[in-house]
């Protein structure tokens, strides 16, 4: 089992990191919440029950850790600072304000890890029917106001 | 600016990371050691200073599927179906965790359908065998007697204390895979909340109980002399002595 989750670290770390970021809204504590989400899985394998595969098991603790991660933040920069901080100013900056907290998950997990319907389904704990209904409405929200903001 | 080009913007990828999985390791072990240290420190000022299982972390673990198949086939395929309760399965779970030279020792526990309770110990490191998990248990009441499974196949085994107390059921052993070690593992049927253990070499292990159950990891040669069981007031309310150890 620790062969196992090692495998996966080693395989996939740079994924499970641009996610926790993401959730976590700072690089830094991204990378914190994977070290210590593994460091999770490794104390805790043998809770671990093979309903489900490894990964989606390890990215449901990856993704509790972010969002602790970001909940622990000293001070929570608002929406628009976070754009402009991070777009430096250059082009349209993604408004990820406008999205709920479940669509940024499965926006970031579904772009940054590449997981398919069925894992992110799993990882979140809801059906892949609602994965591709949430990432279908997000993505019109965000194309509506990307093309809104270029035409402005 | 399509969206896959807004998010990358928003979060570069990472690069690969030397040593990673080095720190994943040291902080999985930290907290154990952290606990661990914790322990002690409470446990001197109660004068329970060694010998202690880290159940803090452990108690309460859902059983995984290799113990719980255990659970659910191995006390009643051995041909004593009708003497071994049957476990709840679905309620299977850690009690107990001791570190040994052999990695995690782990108690697991179900509760059975005559109001005791089935009980399964295995090493963490030991990967589950074709047949299923190895390890040995068995149930209360009924606790003379264990089964056990390794590489070599199913064994069933007397408690090695001869007759069981009937306020302190216990049992010591040593099994072929871990030919070094000896578990020392025990179920009270008094309240208790930590026991005392004697040895021939005179020392004295200081153990808590965890839902009527004890568990140690002891050097194959120790000889247990004396088991005392205490409440939480510090009284003496239960002692046990081997009739006989056969070595």
């Amino acid at each position: 089992m620790i062969a196992e989750l090692e495998e996966l670290y080693r395989a996939r770390r740079p994924e499970f990191c641009r996610v926790a970021a993401a959730i976590a809204g700072d690089r830094g504590l991204g990378e914190d919440a994977v070290q210590e989400a593994f460091a999770k899985a490794v104390r805790k394998r043998r809770s671990y029950r093979r309903r489900g595969s490894l990964e989606a098991w390890v990215w449901r603790i990856v993704v509790n850790a972010a969002r602790d991660a970001r909940r622990r933040r000293p001070v929570l920069p608002q929406p628009g600072e976070l754009r402009l901080a991070e777009t430096n100013g250059h082009g349209p900056a993604l408004p990820l304000e406008l999205l709920t907290e479940r669509q940024r998950e499965i926006l970031f997990l579904h772009y940054y890890a590449d997981l398919d319907y069925a894992t992110i389904a799993d990882t979140l704990g809801i059906s892949p029917g609602t994965v591709g209904a949430t990432l279908s409405t997000a993505r019109g929200v965000l194309r509506r106001a990307l093309t809104h903001e270029v035409t402005q | 600016m399509s969206i896959e080009n807004a998010l990358d913007e928003l979060m570069p990828e990472f690069e690969p990371r030397a040593g990673g999985w080095d720190d994943v390791l040291r902080r999985a072990g930290r907290t154990r050691r952290r606990y661990g240290l914790a322990a002690v420190a409470v446990a001197a000022l109660l004068v329970v200073p060694a010998a202690l299982g880290l159940h803090g972390l452990f108690q309460g673990t859902p059983a995984p599927p290799a113990v719980k198949s255990w659970f659910a086939d191995s006390l009643t395929q051995q041909g004593f179906r009708t003497k071994f309760p049957q476990a709840d399965v679905s309620q299977a779970h850690g009690v107990l965790e001791v570190q040994t030279s052999d990695g995690p020792e782990d108690l697991w526990v179900a509760p059975n359908d005559r109001g005791g309770s089935c009980w399964f110990i295995d090493f963490a490191n030991d990967p589950p065998g074709p047949d299923g998990q190895y390890g040995f248990g068995g149930c209360y009441p009924w606790a003379d007697f264990a089964l056990g499974r390794s590489q070599k196949g199913a064994y069933a085994m007397i408690w090695p204390s001869g007759r069981p107390s009937t306020d302190i059921d216990w049992g010591a052993v040593w099994i072929n895979p871990h030919p070094t070690l000896q578990t020392l593992w025990g179920h009270l049927n008094v309240s208790a909340t930590r026991i005392e253990v004697d040895l021939a070499n005179g020392s004295t292990l200081h153990l808590s109980v965890v839902e009527s159950f004890f568990l140690a990891s002891l050097s194959k040669d120790d000889r247990v002399t004396e088991i005392r069981a205490y409440d939480d007031s510090g009284a003496k309310v239960a002692t046990v002595r081997p009739v006989q150890m056969r070595r």
